[in-house]
């Protein structure tokens, strides 16, 4: 499936800033060293991003807050509400 | 210590025929414990009080019944087991791999689980190593050390529950607890070459348990037989009304399927296409194994597995680092160094992709279950490669050459990502030259019952099994390997 177009790259830098700036937003104080560090990682993820972002989703697909993998199956015998 | 048994239905058996107290076991697994942790290195934590409280607890309990009661006994009487160091213990300290918690007080009562297996009469020998706060496949922890295979000490056992396979791997334990989020019980449990369950999602109880990603989260033992791991599936399952997280309404016991002969075969197809194009020869022998013993001839893709992965990452990121934002705000030097990067860049993530990757999930999961419409069990390899060498930057796949500690839940991520309940099967093809492979056993939510029936069918054939003959645990290994063979292991 494909729909939404991913973000051009980023550059080294920009990334390093926005780590800095999200960060410090936070509460977060990084060294240039732990910048660096945490820039490698978003890297990464920001490639992954570009994978989730490939997917078409509608509009009407929700998030998922309180997750169920399917419906429980409620054993045979259970009563019915209206019985019970 | 001579003659012990090691597995846990020989445990089961002496003890129901009264060849073996409870306290003789325990008093034989804390000596092997002993002898061989300073080399595996799995447990951060033995409760010994509480273990012979229990054991001569489930002493007494066998000597008051009779040999016709000894049938209805609790199901795990005196068998002894450990537990991820994330599970609350009472009046033990809930470490969750970190520094960071050893200043906690100690847990005022037991998880659930471990109240289950406790009123399942199961002995409680200690908590085991894990990846700090459970983000890592490979635990090497640099607060505790870091976890050995035990079929080769320069190894990694995986991760991050790596001391809940690694004890059951050396013998030290039959059966453990512990989390899978991304891969956590099935990733070491391939490495190390034990039997591993993730339950479907929300149904186990995770309420006493140290969180990770809470919209990922299970709970799942591990053991060192098929009928162990049901054994103990079955003891742990039941409603929670104080967790909002447990969707289960009623137990669905697996212990009956296994039981009954003549079931309608089970319909089994392999997935393809990323679940090879990441497997290396090790993964895809193991995996072509399984597939022959059952009749699987098929192939199936998994919708969208590639972005699955990548949603379930940005998830684990983004909640994980949440979680610890406060540390981490005043306490980073005291977190894991391995680790603490990753948690500081998922903090920091746009929320507009951990929103999207929720709403991913949504869709994904309605075409996932459309394809147990036609399969009831699903192959796939647990891992990409046998386990790699402690300290490994990087693994290489089919010419890739991918980062190691985040890439080993490679072939994981997707399928937790839909809560489906999975097996990990323990194989042993040549190709991985003496170390283990895990198989994923995949079933649709809620069917536990048909993972365990594929599990069973492999075990019969005598290809998925644990070994615990390694010469690298045991001197005597020769004799441990002409039990083994007669069906027999002790201890030496």
């Amino acid at each position: 499936m494909s729909g939404a177009v991913p973000p051009v790259a980023l550059a080294a830098q920009d990334v390093r800033d926005y780590v800095a700036r999200a960060a410090s937003v936070l509460g977060i104080s990084l060294d240039d060293a732990a910048i660096t560090r945490v820039a490698e990682h978003f890297t990464r993820t920001t490639a992954l991003a570009r994978v989730l972002e490939t997917v078409k989703l509608n509009d009407d697909v929700e998030a998922a807050a309180v997750y169920s993998p399917a419906p429980f199956p409620e054993p045979i015998s259970a009563p019915r509400v209206d019985q019970a | 210590m001579s003659d012990l048994p090691v597995s846990l239905l020989d445990m089961r058996q002496a003890l129901s025929r009264r060849e073996v107290s409870a306290r003789e076991l325990l008093d034989g697994c804390i000596a092997h414990i002993t002898a061989t942790d300073d080399r595996i290195n799995a447990f951060t934590r033995r409760t010994l009080e509480r273990a012979y409280g229990e054991a001569d607890a489930a002493d007494a309990v066998l000597r008051r019944a009779s040999p016709e009661q000894r049938s209805l006994l609790p199901p795990l009487l005196g068998i002894p087991y450990a537990v991820k160091n994330l599970f609350d213990v009472a009046g033990e300290v809930t470490l969750a791999g970190s520094r960071l918690h050893r200043s906690r007080p100690p847990a005022s009562t037991d998880a659930v689980l471990v109240t289950r297996l406790r009123d399942a009469g199961a002995v409680l020998v200690g908590m085991l190593n894990m990846d700090e706060f459970a983000y890592g496949f490979t635990t090497e922890n640099s607060h505790y050390g870091a976890c050995h295979n035990p079929h080769d000490t320069t190894r990694v056992a995986g991760g991050s529950s790596g001391g809940s396979a690694a004890a059951i791997a050396a013998g030290q334990v039959p059966l453990t607890l512990a989390s899978d989020t991304n891969g956590s019980i099935r990733v070491p449990s391939s490495l190390c070459g034990v039997w591993g369950l993730k339950p479907t999602f929300g149904r186990l109880s995770c309420r006493g348990t140290y969180p990770f990603v809470a919209s990922l989260d299970h709970l799942g033992p591990l053991s060192d037989s098929v009928e162990g791991l049901a054994l103990a599936y079955d003891a742990l399952q039941g409603a929670d009304p104080e967790d909002p997280a447990c969707l289960a309404r009623h137990t669905q016991p697996v212990l009956p399927h296994l039981a009954v002969a003549d079931q309608r075969p089970l319909r089994v197809a392999v997935l393809d296409g990323y679940f090879q194009e990441f497997a290396g020869p090790a993964a895809r022998a193991a995996v072509a194994s399984a597939a022959q013993v059952l009749g699987a001839a098929d192939a199936v893709t998994w919708p969208d597995a590639a972005v699955a992965r990548a949603a379930a990452f940005i998830i684990t990121a983004s909640e994980g680092g949440a979680l610890h934002l406060e540390s981490l705000r005043t306490r980073r030097d005291e977190f894991e160094p391995l680790s603490v990067d990753r948690f500081i860049s998922g903090v920091v993530q746009p929320a507009a992709w951990s929103v999207r990757a929720h709403r991913f999930r949504s869709m994904n999961r309605a075409r996932v279950l459309a394809l147990f419409e036609q399969w009831d069990v699903l192959l796939a390899p647990a891992t990409p490669v046998v386990a790699p060498l402690i300290g490994s930057e990087w693994i290489d796949i089919n010419e890739q050459r991918l980062p190691c500690r985040p890439s080993l839940g490679l072939l994981t991520q997707p399928i937790s990502f839909v809560g489906c309940p999975v097996i990990s099967a323990p194989f042993w093809p040549s190709q991985g030259n003496g170390l283990p492979m895990g198989v994923q056993l995949i079933a649709a939510p809620w069917r536990e019952d048909l993972a365990f029936r594929a599990a069973q069918i492999l075990q019969l054939s005598g290809l998925a099994h644990v070994n615990l003959n390694s010469h690298l645990i045991e001197p005597d290994a020769d004799r441990r390997q002409q039990a083994a063979t007669t069906g027999h292991v002790t201890h030496g």
